[in-house]
Parts: structure tokens; C-alpha cells; sequence
């Protein structure tokens, strides 16, 4: 749609503006308060097509500041507190100790401080923080660059040598400059030869709430800047030497090479696993259309996906071959639904990789989304998937419905999206789920491993969590599955009480339960367990177990 | 303030900007340029110089966000707009030509656009209703839009 005629979109604008009819909205006191507060929006100097352009410049006047009395004075106190700050400061931002520029501002702790700023200025030493959705590239004198990919933390150190990133978690891409440039992991470390550039990957290995979903100030409260594990790197180009505690080799600039950095000293990474899952997930989506609008219908599906996923798991370096086999997949003509069933994998290993992926097919096919992705995609604290699934739900309320004449959503299924917004407290969400649920009541038809129904009960079951709802879905699960039992169906009743394990685990540990992903990791283990749960007396126990 | 913010959230509307930060970017338009050395000519300069900054604005936040303007010229979109749309009126006769328009329309395509901009109902199941494919709704809604268009343009010359 990049090459829209102004004047449909002209048409397109008034029809809903003609239709709209609610009141246009009063910014004066929201953007007064925010000037008081000492917001100042961002600097023109800064802007893609530059200030030079704008017409008091282009008239050659030398403009002055028009600004009412009110505002003056906040302006005048606000220059006063800050230089007052400045002033006082113990650690400032001094020019000597800035050692490169950012693309865009992120959050720097203020070393000895539990705050944190925004800044394009980067000093030695400060921790920084990649947030939100895309990457943030910093430039340092000598011409080096760092692309760093988001919710990575680092720290950058300089001197008259060259530039030391020390890299607390996360991922990114350094190229050297006129200078040497140093990447230090805990104890590994890769040393870039001028113009050289490397791949780097700081494994994720504990467990506990991942980085993505911490602010800086948070993840520093818990602890979790130490002990993270391997570093793996991509050699790009050029000399580089890569050193652990056990030994240290120094690889002459030809030809692509992966290497592991960690107790062992640098390994090569074989990568022949992931090569060979890029073929047999390539196979797979040969194999033929899925038989329903659930992207992952069949058991074979089901299997494909678990190995998949659980290979990338165990070593997370396969990405690096199976990556861009995807993307090659990706960059053939594909159907929705093929997209979308390379979407499920990609959400829900959530792995960096994956997330970079998703990201890609977000710009072009933003409609072969559904919410299960969305939601597993928010659920990993991507503020961007977020809001859009918190569109899916305005745009079912009509009283809270966007304006139609800006980019009207095409219909989603609200219910994921609503549970995701009523497990985070959200009083729209909660609403929305309930009057959903009262139009529901399907459980007695379910069949196993119908995707559909796992997201419908986990969705109703989030909604009431700690409330009526839940104890009332729960008894009808109950009741459901000893019907079952009772029929000697066996399939169905094993199914419903996996179902009811899953929501019980939600409930014990909410801040932990991941919708989106739900439906996949149910049917995994379901594959995994029907046959343990083939006997009648094996669901009972199970049932009495849940039950108790 | 209340001036102009009517003007520039449909102007940032009409690029392409997401629903959601339409009034946000406007109030970094704002306070961006009450931030920045200004001079104060007369209110269609004004307009001329928020919509200025709200295109860099919004150009940058599409950047940031990963997003793809609608409009890929922004420049000859805003030519456009000032043009056919906000001329002395803020778009009030562009308006009013529209309704005369709509009103000479066949009753299908205004039932389709009635409820596609009023109620803001998906293409497909606005289909489902009248009984037609997507496609064919997709179609006339396209067609109408390009005689709305026309019919607009014309009575506005006149």
C-alpha cells in the first residue's frame, strides 16, 4: 500500500470523519501538563528531513520564541533545576567520558543510582539497555559500529587503544573501526582486528523471568547481569581472535565460521542439526494444507514442531543455519496459511532469532497474524504486539471501537486477546471475556487436540483466575471429562483432564502462564502422555489428583 | 492550541498514522515546536508549520516503529491535502461536497460504505450479509471511493 494516491486516501479520510461523528479530542491541557512536567517532545535538529527545510528557516527571518508567560517561567525553572543537577551531580555526562553516539536514546543506569535516563550520548562504562522492538545501532569515533538487537544490555568502555563492549546478555552485530575493538563476555572474550565484524549471542541459560520482559533497573534489583552462559559467535568478516579461560585462537579472515566461548575454551559449533531441520521443516510445509483454520492441526504437525523446537532448545546456535533457511522458505510464494504455520514455530520458541523473524513477516503479511501469535508475541513484552492486541479487543467494544476512518482492523477472534489484557488487570479485557463467555458453552463438544477449544477454555479459565469463572469452568471441565470416562471414551476424557492440568498450572503460577503458546505445548505433551493415560484407572487418578 | 489540533490530527490521520498515536504525535508536534524558536505569523502559516513538523514526526515514528507509510510521497500527499481538503475551511466544503455526493450514490454501495466506515465492519463480513464475495465487496468499495472522488473534485472546481 506504499504507493497510495493521496487523493483516495483523501476520500478514504473524510468518508470516516463524515461517518465518525464523535468529538474531536482537546489536546491543550494534556500537552500543558506534559510541558509542565518538563516534557519538550523530540528535537527538530533531529529530524529525517532536517530543521533547514521548515518555513521560518526557509523565509531567512531569524525566529523568536513566542511562548506564553505561564510557560516562560516553567521553562526558566525547569533550565534552573536541571543545572542545578547537572551541577551536583556525582557521575556527569561529561564529553570526555562519552565514547559513542546512539541512533536513538535508551535507558543508561546513573552509575551508583537505582535511575536511569534516556540518552543518544553513550559514557564509558554506563550500562545501556536495548528496549522496545527494533535494534539500536551506535557509532564510535574511530568508524566502528554496533548493531544490537533488542532487550540486550551492555556496557562500553573506552581508551586510546580502541573500544571494550562488555556484553551482560543479548545479542549483536560489531564491526571495527580504524581500531581494535574488544566484545567481553564473562570470561570470553573476541578481539577484532581493524575492519573485521563479527556475530555475537550471550545465551540466555537460567531460568527465571527472560531479560526481554525486565527494565534495566529490574533485571539489575534481581541479580541477573551475571552467569548467563555461553557466548556464541558468527565470524562475518575479517581477523579476529576469540579467547576463553582454557585457550585462545585467533581465525585468519576467510570463510564464515561459528564458534562457542565458554569453560571449554573456543569450540566450533556443529551446525549439521540445524541444516537438517531447516530440510525437514521444509518438507513439512511441502507435505499439504492444514484441514482447519488451526495452524497446526495434525499430530504429524504437532511431532515436526516439538522436534523442532526442542532441538533449537538445546542448542539455540542451530538458528544460525536454520534462520535463514527460513527466511529462504519465507521469501518463496507461500499461502497464509503456510506463513502462518511457520509463525507458530517462530512465537513459539520465542527465542531471539525467532522474534527477529516474526518481526520480518509482521512489516509484509501483518494479516496472516492471529491473535495466538499476537498474544504469545506480547506475552514476550513486545509493546508493539501488545498494542495490537489490545486494538483486536477496542475494536470488538463498540463503545471503545477506534475510528473507523483510520486503517480499519479486519475482524479477530477477541478471546485470546481478551484474556491476555484480563490477566494483566486490564477492567476492558475482564468485560470483554465475560460477555464472550456467556455466549459460550461448548465444552461438551470439544474433541481432542481441537486447538479452538484449548484456547477457548484457556481463555475463559485466565479470565477468572481468581474469581467465580474460573471454579465454575473448572467443575464444568470436571464434569465433562468424568462423562467421558464414564462413556469409555477415553481420548476425550485424558484430553480434558490435560486441559484442566494446563489452566490448574496457570493458576498456581499466572505470571508464568503463557496463553499463546498454550494450545502447542498441550498438545506436545498430550502426544507425549496419551499413551500413560490409555487405562480408565490412570485418568481417574489423575482427575482425583486434579481434584484434590 | 485548540486552534490547530483538529487540523493536525487529521492531517496526521490522512498520512497514514495508526489510530492509536494520532493524538500522541500531536502532542510531540506541539511540544516540539513549543520547544523550539518560533515565530508567529498568522494561522495559515501555523497550520503550514505544525503540519510540517508532524510529517518529520510521523515519518521518524514510522521509522522507529517499523511501520510503512500508506503515502509514499508525503510531501505531494500534503500538497494534496491542503489543496482539495483544508483550504479556508479546515475541510468543512470538501465535506459538504462529499455528503451532496454520497446522497447521488446507488443504495448498495452507500449500505457498504455506511457500514464500513460507521460501523467499521470487516470486508468479509460485510460480504457474508449481503451476500456477495470479498472480492466483490473489496470492489465496491473501491469503485464508489473513485466516484466519490470524482464527483468531489468536480463540485469543487465548480
Amino acid at each position: 500500500m506504499s504507493d497510495a494516491d493521496p487523493r483516495e486516501r483523501l476520500i478514504d479520510h473524510a468518508l470516516g470523519r463524515l461517518h465518525r461523528g464523535a468529538a474531536d479530542p482537546d489536546l491543550a491541557d494534556r500537552v500543558a501538563t506534559a510541558w509542565e512536567r518538563g516534557v519538550q517532545g523530540p528535537a527538530l535538529d533531529d529530524l529525517p528531513e532536517g530543521r533547514s527545510d521548515l518555513p521560518a528557516a526557509e523565509r531567512g527571518i531569524p525566529p523568536h520564541p513566542t511562548r506564553r508567560p505561564g510557560h516562560l517561567l516553567a521553562a526558566a525553572a525547569l533550565v534552573a533545576a536541571l543545572l542545578g543537577v547537572w551541577i551536583l551531580r556525582p557521575f556527569g555526562a561529561r564529553d570526555d567520558r562519552v565514547v559513542a553516539r546512539l541512533s536513538r536514546p535508551l535507558p543508561q543506569r546513573i552509575a551508583g543510582t537505582w535511575s536511569e535516563r534516556d540518552s543518544l550520548a553513550l559514557e564509558s562504562g554506563t550500562p545501556v539497555w536495548v528496549d522496545g522492538f527494533a535494534p539500536a545501532l551506535l557509532h564510535l569515533p574511530d568508524g566502528g559500529v554496533l548493531a544490537v538487537q533488542p532487550a540486550t544490555r551492555f556496557t562500553v568502555e573506552g581508551d586510546a587503544r580502541g573500544a571494550r563492549v562488555r556484553l551482560d546478555w543479548g545479542a549483536l552485530e560489531a564491526s571495527a573501526g580504524t581500531r581494535e575493538l574488544e566484545l567481553v563476555a564473562d570470561e570470553a572474550r573476541v578481539t577484532l582486528a581493524p575492519g573485521a565484524s563479527v556475530g555475537a549471542e550471550l545465551a540466555w541459560d537460567r531460568p527465571g523471568p527472560a531479560p526481554s520482559e525486565l527494565s534495566l533497573i529490574e533485571a539489575a534489583r534481581l541479580g541477573m547481569a551475571g552467569g548467563c552462559g555461553r557466548l556464541r559467535v558468527a565470524r562475518i568478516a575479517g581477523s579476529s581472535t576469540f579467547a576463553g579461560p582454557k585457550g585462545a585462537i585467533t581465525v585468519p579472515p576467510q570463510g564464515p565460521i561459528a564458534l562457542a566461548l565458554d569453560g571449554r575454551g573456543p569450540h566450533p559449533l556443529d551446525l549439521k542439526a540445524g541444516r537438517e531441520l531447516g530440510e525437514l521443516f521444509e518438507k513439512a510445509l511441502d507435505a499439504g494444507e492444514p484441514k482447519s483454520r488451526w495452524l497446526v492441526p495434525s499430530k504429524a504437525d504437532h511431532l515436526l514442531y516439538g522436534t523442532v523446537l526442542d532441538t533449537l532448545a538445546a542448542e539455540p546456535a542451530h538458528w544460525i543455519d536454520f534462520a535463514p533457511r527460513v527466511r529462504q522458505v519465507l521469501a518463496t510464494p507461500l499461502g497464509a496459511r503456510e506463513r502462518g504455520r511457520i509463525l507458530t514455530l517462530l512465537t513459539a520458541s520465542g527465542s531471539r532469532p525467532a522474534i527477529a523473524l516474526a518481526e520480518e513477516l509482521w512489516i509484509d503479511h501483518p494479516a496472516d497474524f492471529h491473535p495466538d501469535h499476537l498474544v504469545a508475541l506480547a506475552e514476550l513484552g513486545h509493546p508493539v504486539f501488545a498494542e495490537e492486541v489490545r486494538g483486536i479487543v477496542l475494536h470488538t467494544d463498540p463503545a471503545e471501537r477506534e475510528e473507523p476512518w483510520v486503517d480499519p482492523k479486519e475482524w479477530k477472534d477477541p478471546l485470546l486477546p481478551a484474556a491476555f489484557l484480563a490477566l494483566r488487570g486490564d477492567d476492558l479485557g475482564v468485560a470483554v471475556l465475560l460477555r464472550t463467555a456467556r455466549g459460550w458453552s461448548g465444552l461438551a463438544e470439544l474433541k481432542p487436540f481441537d486447538g479452538s477449544a484449548v484456547i477457548a477454555s484457556a481463555a475463559l479459565a485466565a479470565g477468572g483466575l481468581d474469581a467465580e469463572p474460573w471454579r465454575g469452568h473448572v467443575a464444568e471441565l470436571e464434569r465433562v471429562a468424568r462423562e467421558y470416562l464414564a462413556q469409555g471414551a477415553l481420548e476425550e476424557a485424558a484430553w480434558m483432564a490435560l486441559l484442566w492440568e494446563a489452566l490448574q498450572e496457570g493458576v498456581r503460577e499466572p505470571e508464568r502462564f503463557r496463553l499463546g503458546h498454550l494450545e502447542l505445548r498441550l498438545t506436545l505433551s498430550a502426544l507425549q502422555r496419551m499413551e500413560t493415560l490409555a487405562k480408565p484407572d490412570a485418568i481417574a487418578a489423575l482427575l482425583a489428583e486434579l481434584g484434590r | 492550541m485548540r486552534e490547530h489540533q483538529r487540523s493536525l490530527c487529521g492531517f496526521l490521520a490522512f498520512l497514514g498514522c495508526p489510530t492509536h498515536l494520532v493524538e500522541d504525535l500531536a502532542q510531540d508536534v506541539f511540544l516540539s515546536v513549543l520547544a523550539s524558536p518560533f515565530e508567529y505569523r498568522d494561522p495559515s502559516a501555523t497550520r503550514a508549520y505544525l503540519r510540517k513538523v508532524g510529517r518529520h514526526l510521523f515519518l521518524k515514528t514510522m521509522r522507529r516503529e517499523r511501520l510503512r507509510a500508506p503515502l509514499a510521497d508525503l510531501a505531494a500527499a500534503e500538497g494534496v491535502w491542503v489543496e482539495h481538503y483544508e483550504r479556508e475551511d479546515e475541510g468543512e466544503s470538501y465535506l459538504a461536497a462529499l455528503r451532496e455526493c454520497l446522497r447521488q450514490l446507488p443504495e448498495r454501495p452507500r449500505e457498504v460504505l455506511r457500514r464500513r466506515y460507521e460501523e467499521g465492519v470487516p470486508r468479509a463480513r460485510i460480504a457474508g450479509d449481503l451476500g456477495l464475495g470479498e472480492a466483490g465487496v473489496k470492489s465496491i468499495l473501491v469503485r464508489a471511493r473513485r466516484r466519490l472522488r470524482d464527483c468531489v473534485e468536480a463540485r469543487l472546481e465548480s
